[in-house]
């Protein structure tokens, strides 16, 4: 890489990583920092456009203040992430180690599940399990949490059987070392790189789903304020007010697009070489 | 009646004027109405289905023997003239002369009766039989004449021949076992010629219908397009003449278009929020009249709904029947918080349950959710889709609040009967009411009808187990050469037999 | 002194059993290998890579148990032990592998590796950085480093570490695979006369697998030669390089430099 391209990549990724940290103190202080209430509706402000005095990124079809719902939406897609890929590495953990520890039939068994599960289009499995287990913001991240589980199995799994033929594994058995341990110690933090850099992408696409799913009505439910709920209101405007569109989708695209840089970058900085 | 003879009129100045000009035959060739239809009916037999698409259709292809007129008035059709005997137990209808069918049988009494005894017959399985219920006997004395004896006297029985599913068919084919579900013949306007599935059903014209001057169109094609975006874009675009989704704000770009007009009339509906009086505290009046004043309902109609008239009871704003209650319960907060505190409810959380896929009636949840927690009651939304709101809600009353539109019927006792007992989803009911229900329903006079009703009605918007909100307004676009356009607001069909291509 | 370390019979079998195929294949990788270490000496075993040499090594120390055949180590019959009791057979017995690169956790300070046996043994955490500081001079590795990753230290270095952490076990028993082969020949040197003269202070028993018969030669009090599994010829040191009788063992005498250059390539 050229030094000039190289430096403007690292500018491109502190940005990057400034948004994220941006993005989570708002969503933490998000009752300090959003000028207004964001279910709190107003019918003579409807529809005020961004720039209004009162309503900065302007007003939507209830008269409710667009910043203050982008800054609680950032909750719930940051929660959604958060919970969904969380739920996805604790059943990935579980069935990935214990697949490549025992290997034989329980793994062959395993992976012929996950991969079943990860031959189904993501979208429309999650429409699927949401349509049964009902609508909400709840079922949509259990949904995700499941479907995303395979592609931390799968990961796990593999780099079970890669690193506990590696000799220090094999060191830490002769020494003496209960299973427990040598998983914390010796397996997960070694395949930690991968984990956290499909964590990151997983989270990204979490967001995706669920701004996919608000949009269609079967996730967030109204009127709490989400990106992709914001996204489906909007669209009986596009021609009247397209700003009721435009800053959710800015806030879904450039935290997906944050998400996924910041995958690179982690993967760069927790390699280590040997 | 005077707006249906200057129609006429108009009509006819129209057509001599063009004789005297261009061949007719070149005219007519350029009449094809480009009509969009917003899905694909489940069936073409009128005996067989509720589907409100199907009737959209069928009203150019059938006819009844009496039909509504634009005003809502019940006028003769396939039957010129018709009498009712004293005890109000005999209905006699005299057959229109030289009525034929599309399959060029002529119309007789024997029609008629086959037709009802087909819709009526319990193998067949027509969700339309039990309104004839108080039917006994269909008799045919002569070739033109059909008399209806009733078990005891009733008086939806008209309105109930009026409506679309009352459909006339040829004996013939009805005896032939004809497959009408998919090649529907009848008297009607219009021929059916083709159904290309979820694309189109082709009508073409019917040279020898009974109605004079009638139909001007020579085709008309019922193109079936699910998204309103497509169906305003054809619209402007000029390849669709007439439209039935218009989405709120489409409406300024259809008014502002010189190309392009508005037909904007009442709906049949009556949009309400409803209170489910079994359940605590909604048992309690005052909780149910604080929710009544809390409701800003023109805001709602104008925000949910696009704009409509407000109403005060359970009765749509144009109906015949409806009563004007409005101000009863005006919109109040300070009223409505009064009255919580007097009655100081054990809870204040409602659960609201809002049919999913009814996008304004969600919208207008949010609404009431908003409106509700002013005055202090804490509303909990839970969208559901519809199968789940039909078996869970409407059937089960598993809920606090929820938001409907209840459509219209032509007889008012098809809305009030679900009050004659509390097992209706609401669970509301009174002595008083349900005993003028049963007297409206075999009073044959209007005006005593109308006594009877007014009273049920009164006792609705006093002990208000709903919010009543309003009647919407219905949104028609169509091009601006097109005449003679007309919409049955109850019945949900159009009427294309006057229409013109100018 | 007597014996320390008895194999008798030991087989290891593999079934490499297809998806498809009915029936599994076998893999005879170590069959029907005995052999004794005396108390205090050194066994060399060499072969060609793939003879079985690690398997046997991973077998008799049941971190990979064989399939048929017994072992005793110091008194010890592993495939008689309890779950509590392995952890003594652990203490007698340590294996130090022969890629220093891959056999310290990239993650864990060199301090923390040597400590893990300890802390398996329940040492508290004092007595834990105490002896880990002794392990580390005794190695000849200054204890100021201890908090360094692998990562900062050259591959003889870590061969060090590696040893220590053996040593942490008090073991009376050593298998020393390949321990230098990756290693330039300076820095084996360094590591063979640490090995030697751990072996003295300690009273060690090792047995020392090599590819390199020179190494093997120089160190060992017997030899076993192993091909294909199977130790084909066992015997004194100085007898079985004088005399060879299998005609395997003669081969690769004749021709040490040539096939003894070939390295087992890496994993």
């Amino acid at each position: 890489m050229k030094p000039q391209t190289e430096t403007a990549a690292r500018i491109l990724l502190w940005l990057t990583v400034g948004y994220i940290v941006v993005l989570s103190a708002a969503a933490a202080a998000a009752p300090l920092l959003a000028p207004a209430d964001p279910l709190l509706q107003n019918l003579p402000a409807r529809f005020a456009p961004p720039g209004s005095p009162a309503y900065p990124l302007g007003a939507d079809d209830f008269g409710r203040d667009v910043l203050s719902r982008i800054i609680y939406g950032a909750r719930a897609a940051l929660l959604v992430g958060l919970v969904s890929v969380g739920i996805a590495l604790a059943i990935g953990l579980v069935i990935g180690l214990t697949a490549g520890l025992l290997e034989g039939p329980v793994d062959s068994a395993l992976m012929l599940l996950m991969d079943a599960v990860l031959s189904f289009p993501t979208v429309l499995l999650a429409i699927t399990v949401v349509s049964v287990f009902g609508y909400g913001l709840a079922q949509v991240m259990a949904a995700i949490g499941v479907i995303f589980s395979p592609l931390f199995a799968r990961i796990i799994r593999a780099e079970t059987l890669t690193l506990k033929h590696e000799p220090y594994v094999m060191s830490a058995y002769a020494l003496g070392t209960p299973l427990r341990r040598i998983v914390a110690v010796h397996l997960l933090p070694n395949m930690l790189p991968k984990i956290v850099v499909q964590c990151t992408v997983a989270f990204a696409l979490a967001i995706v789903i669920e701004a996919s799913l608000s949009f269609l009505g079967l996730g967030a439910q109204p009127p709490q304020p989400s990106w992709g709920l914001m996204l489906r209101n909007a669209r009986n405007y596009l021609f009247d007010a397209p700003w009721l569109a435009f800053y959710p989708g800015l806030a879904i695209g450039l935290t997906v697009f944050s998400f996924n840089l910041l995958g690179d970058l982690l993967n760069e900085l927790l390699q280590i070489r040997r | 009646m005077k707006k249906l003879l200057l129609l006429v009129l108009a009509a006819l100045t129209a057509g001599s004027m063009y004789a005297g000009g261009a061949s007719e035959a070149a005219v007519a060739q350029a009449e094809t109405l480009q009509f969009a239809l917003s899905g694909n009916p489940n069936t073409l037999d009128p005996h067989a289905t509720e589907g409100t698409l199907t009737f959209q259709v069928l009203k150019s292809v059938y006819d009844t023997l009496v039909e509504p007129d634009q005003d809502g008035r019940i006028v003769a059709a396939l039957a010129e003239s018709w009498r009712v005997s004293e005890d109000n137990l005999r209905w006699t209808f005299r057959l229109r002369d030289g009525v034929v069918f599309h399959n060029g049988d002529a119309l007789t009494s024997a029609d008629v009766a086959a037709s009802f005894e087909r819709l009526l017959e319990p193998a067949f399985g027509s969700p339309h039989a039990k309104e004839l219920a108080a039917l006994h006997e269909i008799r045919t004395p002569d070739r033109h004449t059909v008399e209806f004896v009733l078990d005891q006297p009733y008086s939806p029985l008209l309105s109930a021949l009026a409506t679309g599913w009352s459909a006339i068919l040829p004996q013939r084919l009805i005896d032939a076992q004809h497959d009408f579900a998919a090649r529907p013949v009848g008297t009607g306007p219009f021929r059916f010629e083709q159904w290309v599935r979820d694309n189109r059903i082709t009508l073409t014209r019917n040279e020898d219908y009974w109605m004079p001057q009638a139909p001007q169109l020579s085709r008309v094609n019922f193109n079936i397009i699910t998204e309103v975006a497509i169906q305003v874009q054809g619209l402007l675009t000029g390849d669709l003449d007439i439209i039935d989704m218009v989405g709120p704000t489409d409406i300024a770009r259809i008014e502002q278009d010189p190309r392009t007009k508005l037909d904007v009339g009442l709906s049949s509906l009556v949009m309400v929020l409803a209170i489910n009086t079994r359940r605590e505290p909604l048992s309690e009046l005052r909780i149910r009249q604080a929710i009544n004043h809390a409701v800003d309902k023109q805001a709602i109609l104008d925000v949910a709904y696009a704009g409509g008239e407000v109403i005060g009871t359970f009765m749509d704003y144009g109906d015949p029947y409806y009563v004007d209650f409005a101000d009863r319960y005006p919109h109040h907060p300070d009223r409505a918080r009064r009255l919580i505190a007097e009655a100081a409810p054990q809870t204040r959380t409602l659960d609201l349950v809002l049919p999913q896929n009814y996008e304004p009636h969600v919208r207008a949840g949010e609404m009431y959710q908003q409106m509700l927690s002013r005055v202090g009651l804490d509303v909990q939304i839970r969208l559901v889709d519809w199968s789940t709101w039909l078996s869970d809600v409407y059937a089960a009353g598993n809920f606090d609040l929820t938001v409907i539109g209840h459509t219209g019927k032509l007889d008012p006792d098809s809305r009030l009967s679900m009050f004659e007992t509390g097992d209706n989803y609401v669970g509301w009911t009174h002595a008083q009411a349900a005993e003028n229900i049963r007297a409206a329903r075999q009073e044959a006079d209007f005006d005593q009808r109308r006594e009877l009703y007014r009273d049920v009605l009164e006792l609705l918007a006093v002990e208000v187990p709903f919010v009543f909100v309003g009647t919407n307004y219905r949104h028609i676009a169509m091009r601006e050469n097109v005449t003679g356009f007309h919409m049955d607001a109850k019945l949900d069909t159009y009427d294309l037999r006057r229409v013109r291509l100018r | 002194m007597g014996e320390l370390v008895r194999v008798e019979g030991l087989s290891k079998v593999h079934y490499a059993a297809g998806l498809l195929k009915r029936r599994a294949r076998v893999v005879r990788a170590v069959d029907d290998v005995s052999l004794a270490i005396r108390h205090n000496t050194i066994l060399g075993l060499v072969g060609e890579s793939g003879s079985g040499k690690s398997t046997l090594a991973r077998a008799m120390l049941y971190l990979d148990p064989p399939t048929a055949g017994s072992v005793i180590i110091d008194g010890l019959d592993p495939a008689a032990l309890s779950r509590s009791q392995m952890r003594q057979f652990r203490h007698r017995a340590q294996i130090v592998v022969q890629d220093p690169y891959a056999a310290l956790n990239p993650r864990l300070s060199i301090a923390a590796s040597v400590a893990e046996g300890l802390r398996n043994r329940g040492f508290p955490r004092r007595a834990r950085e105490r002896r880990v500081a002794e392990l580390l001079e005794m190695v000849g590795i200054a204890s100021r480093r201890a908090r360094d990753n692998p990562q900062q230290f050259s591959g003889g270095q870590r061969q060090r570490v590696i040893i220590a952490r053996a040593l942490a076990m008090d073991p009376r028993f050593l298998i020393l695979d390949e321990p230098v082969s990756s290693l330039d020949v300076s820095i084996q040197a360094q590591i063979i006369n640490l090995l030697l003269d751990l072996k003295q202070r300690l009273a060690l028993t090792y047995l020392f697998i090599s590819h390199d018969l020179n190494l093997v030669a120089y160190m060992s009090d017997a030899i076993a030669v192993m091909k294909d599994g199977r130790i084909v010829e066992m015997g004194d040191a100085a007898e079985v390089i004088a005399q060879p009788h299998d005609p395997y063992t003669q081969m690769l005498f004749d021709n040490a430099p040539r096939l003894l250059d070939v390295r087992p390539g890496r994993i």
